[in-house]
């Protein structure tokens, strides 16, 4: 079942399918078929954290909004 | 103009210009300082290095330059720091050295191919394999130099390991022409991750291993419980370290030296060859510059900037910067700003100068410009803040609480204020959260040392001068006359003493000098609070000026002195008024 990042399960393995057109994102490891894992949703509308390669990336919740993502 | 100025002019004798590149927080400033002794300064995040510099490399007899480049992960641009980088390769070279961090070959690949395909002869540094291997990732170098068709050095740059042979293939490589295919950036993407997959190895350790003290602090710092608990806790103890450190310092070391042996040993010695009068008193009088150009500076704020440095440069080099970012995400963008904006924010807390440079980083301009005012006007500097904490401090510490406390809410609102204003939007936020990493005993207490060098030869000749100037219109009266034109703001709007008015002079030069010529003056609570209050907000110092103008332009500078300056007398005003409220009330 597809679903944005935010509303992943906490340390379950998932897969994004699309991402926003981002070349930050990109260079992060935020891209298209990377495996990850929703580590903390940050209080107060702050960011998600997840883990991608073994490195923890913090993503706006706004734009983790919009991260397609299926669980592996 | 700048507090940490380092070389940007190429030695004209060079006869290479070799570039030092590589993604973010790979350690390319570490191999620049193991190359050319020019001590940069390094830590544990991303966006260190915002400008480049140069440095003179030695190998068989020749001279090159070395050019230390801002971290980039890809050449396309993001932000500043990534556009100088850009520049740099527009440029031309005669040789790259790239650095590969091993822990994340990938990414680090993806660079290394866009690097090459400017066709300069290209070396790789595969960096920190030490730090690969206990995370259970090895690499195959020679499989990896065949894939990119350059060479290849594994090493570890702090311990200096790899270099050698690093240089050495630099050189040799100058003279090859290399030819590489262009891709597109999704065949990068694909490349990279191809080349990552064939040399790493990864061994699956996590599960036979236990997890050491910094790696379990790691998880723990990112998630609000039990993060928030911990940074608050480390704020506090950082605060207390600064305060109960500096004043034991001052207090118990330097003070007694100071009053014991400098001052009469001055006076012993200014006495024999200078008849007392107006030259006397300028130099070892009740404001004489070798009297209170020492005392200030050394005795009394010294001691806080080095307590500080060793806080700054402790939550540097552990990574600990940008889960602090992370943590207040959340409330930054209530001011318009991400929590990526909390580390300049925070080194302005050292100098604005570093501070203002650090938002090339910054992804907009208006984050740029909303952090720029933000420094200068609430965000008081070491020696301000160590000046701050004399000032009231011996009086209560909760004075120096109140004023941290005004300024937190002036930063508030004036971020609100300038969200509205300043046209644009800030992106929000996507960092990288580096691993936390005990640091280094030696490299933090180098790098203290480095920073106390610099705000002792930055302070001392403005300061010498600046307080110089002050004596000398003390003794000659033109300060009882320049007091009398101003009285009505100062007496009346302010209710501090005629003679305050010297600090909306000095504190031009050096903002401490804002607020120590008050010590001596007699003042009571509210006038303290008043001093304190203005000086906290009034005008950048000369050299904040100067990197405004330089960064933006000389108009935004001029922007900000204004604000600051209208701010500062404001906020002054409204705490003495508050302060007489009361004793009316009181009176009542």
């Amino acid at each position: 079942m597809t679903m944005t990042m935010t509303t992943f399960t906490r340390n379950r393995l998932g897969k994004i399918l699309t991402t926003p057109d981002s070349t930050l994102l990109k260079v992060l490891g935020v891209r298209e078929g990377k495996n990850f894992t929703l580590k903390v949703m940050q209080p107060f509308g702050g960011p998600v954290i997840v883990e991608i390669d073994n490195r923890k990336i913090a993503i706006s919740r706004a734009i983790a909004d919009d991260i397609a993502v299926v669980e592996c | 103009m700048s507090c940490h100025e380092i070389s940007k002019k190429i030695d004209p004798d060079a006869k290479y210009k070799i570039l030092l590149m590589g993604n973010p927080n790979v350690g390319k400033s570490v191999v620049f300082s193991k190359y050319t002794g020019i001590e940069a300064i390094t830590a544990n995040y991303p966006g260190t290095t915002v400008s480049y510099s140069v440095g003179n490399i030695f190998h068989d007899n020749t001279k090159a330059a070395l050019i230390d480049v801002p971290g980039t992960y890809s050449l396309e641009v993001t932000s500043e720091a990534e556009e100088i980088a850009r520049e740099m390769l527009d440029s031309g070279a005669d040789s790259i050295i790239a650095v590969l961090d091993a822990t994340n070959l990938e990414r680090n690949l993806n660079l290394a191919l866009e690097i090459l395909e400017y066709n300069i002869p290209t070396v790789f540094l595969l960096n920190m394999v030490d730090v690969a291997e206990r995370k259970g990732i090895t690499v195959d170098v020679k499989e990896l130099r065949n894939l990119l068709g350059a060479p290849v050095i594994p090493g570890i740059a702090v311990l200096g390991r790899g270099l050698n042979r690093l240089i050495e293939n630099t050189y040799r490589s100058i003279d090859q022409k290399p030819q590489y295919p262009k891709l597109t950036q999704a065949e990068k993407w694909e490349k990279a991750k191809e080349i990552a997959k064939s040399v790493q190895k990864k061994e699956d350790i996590s599960e036979n291993r236990t997890k050491n003290f910094w790696e379990k602090l790691d998880d723990l710092t990112v998630s609000p419980w039990p993060g928030l608990p911990i940074a608050i806790g480390i704020m506090v103890s950082a605060m207390g370290l600064i305060v109960g450190g500096g004043k034991a310092i001052r207090s118990v070391l330097l003070l007694p030296l100071f009053n014991g042996y400098y001052v009469p040993f001055m006076e012993g010695l200014v006495s024999r060859f200078v008849e007392p009068g107006l030259l006397y008193n300028i130099l070892v009088g009740e404001l004489g510059f070798l009297i209170k150009g020492i005392e200030w500076p050394i005795a009394l704020v010294l001691p806080y900037v080095f307590f500080f440095y060793i806080v700054l440069s402790f939550l540097e080099d552990s990574g600990f910067m940008p889960r602090l970012g992370i943590l207040v995400d959340g409330l930054m963008q209530k001011i318009g700003l991400q929590g990526g904006s909390i580390i300049p924010i925070f080194l302005g807390y050292g100098c604005a100068v570093p501070a203002i440079l650090g938002t090339r980083a910054a992804t907009s301009e208006k984050e740029r410009k909303i952090i720029s005012t933000i420094v200068p006007l609430a965000v008081p500097c070491v020696s301000q803040l160590g000046a701050l904490i004399v000032l009231l401090g011996d009086y209560s510490f909760t004075l120096v609480l109140a004023v941290l406390v005004i300024s937190f809410l002036v930063m508030i609102i004036a971020g609100k204020i300038l969200d509205k204003v300043i046209p644009g939007k800030v992106n929000p936020i996507i960092i990288e959260v580096p691993n936390l990493l005990q640091p280094n005993l030696q490299a933090l207490l180098r790098k203290v040392r480095m920073r106390l060098k610099h705000f002792i030869l930055e302070a001392e000749l403005p300061m010498i001068l600046a307080i110089g100037f002050a004596a000398l219109m003390f003794e000659t009266g033109a300060l009882i006359r320049f007091g009398e034109i101003i009285s009505p703001l100062v007496v009346n709007w302010l209710g501090l003493p005629q003679e305050a008015s010297i600090v909306l002079i000095l504190g031009i030069v050096r903002r401490e000098l804002a607020v120590l010529p008050l010590m001596d003056m007699g003042l009571g609570i509210q006038q303290l609070m008043v001093g304190a209050s203005v000086a906290m907000f009034y005008m950048p110092c000369v050299a904040v000026f100067g990197v405004l103008a330089k960064e933006f332009s000389f108009r935004f500078a001029l922007k900000i002195a204004f604000l600051t300056t209208s701010v500062a007398l404001l906020i002054g005003g409204i705490v003495n008024q508050v302060f007489n409220l009361f004793a009316l009330l009181g009176v009542a």
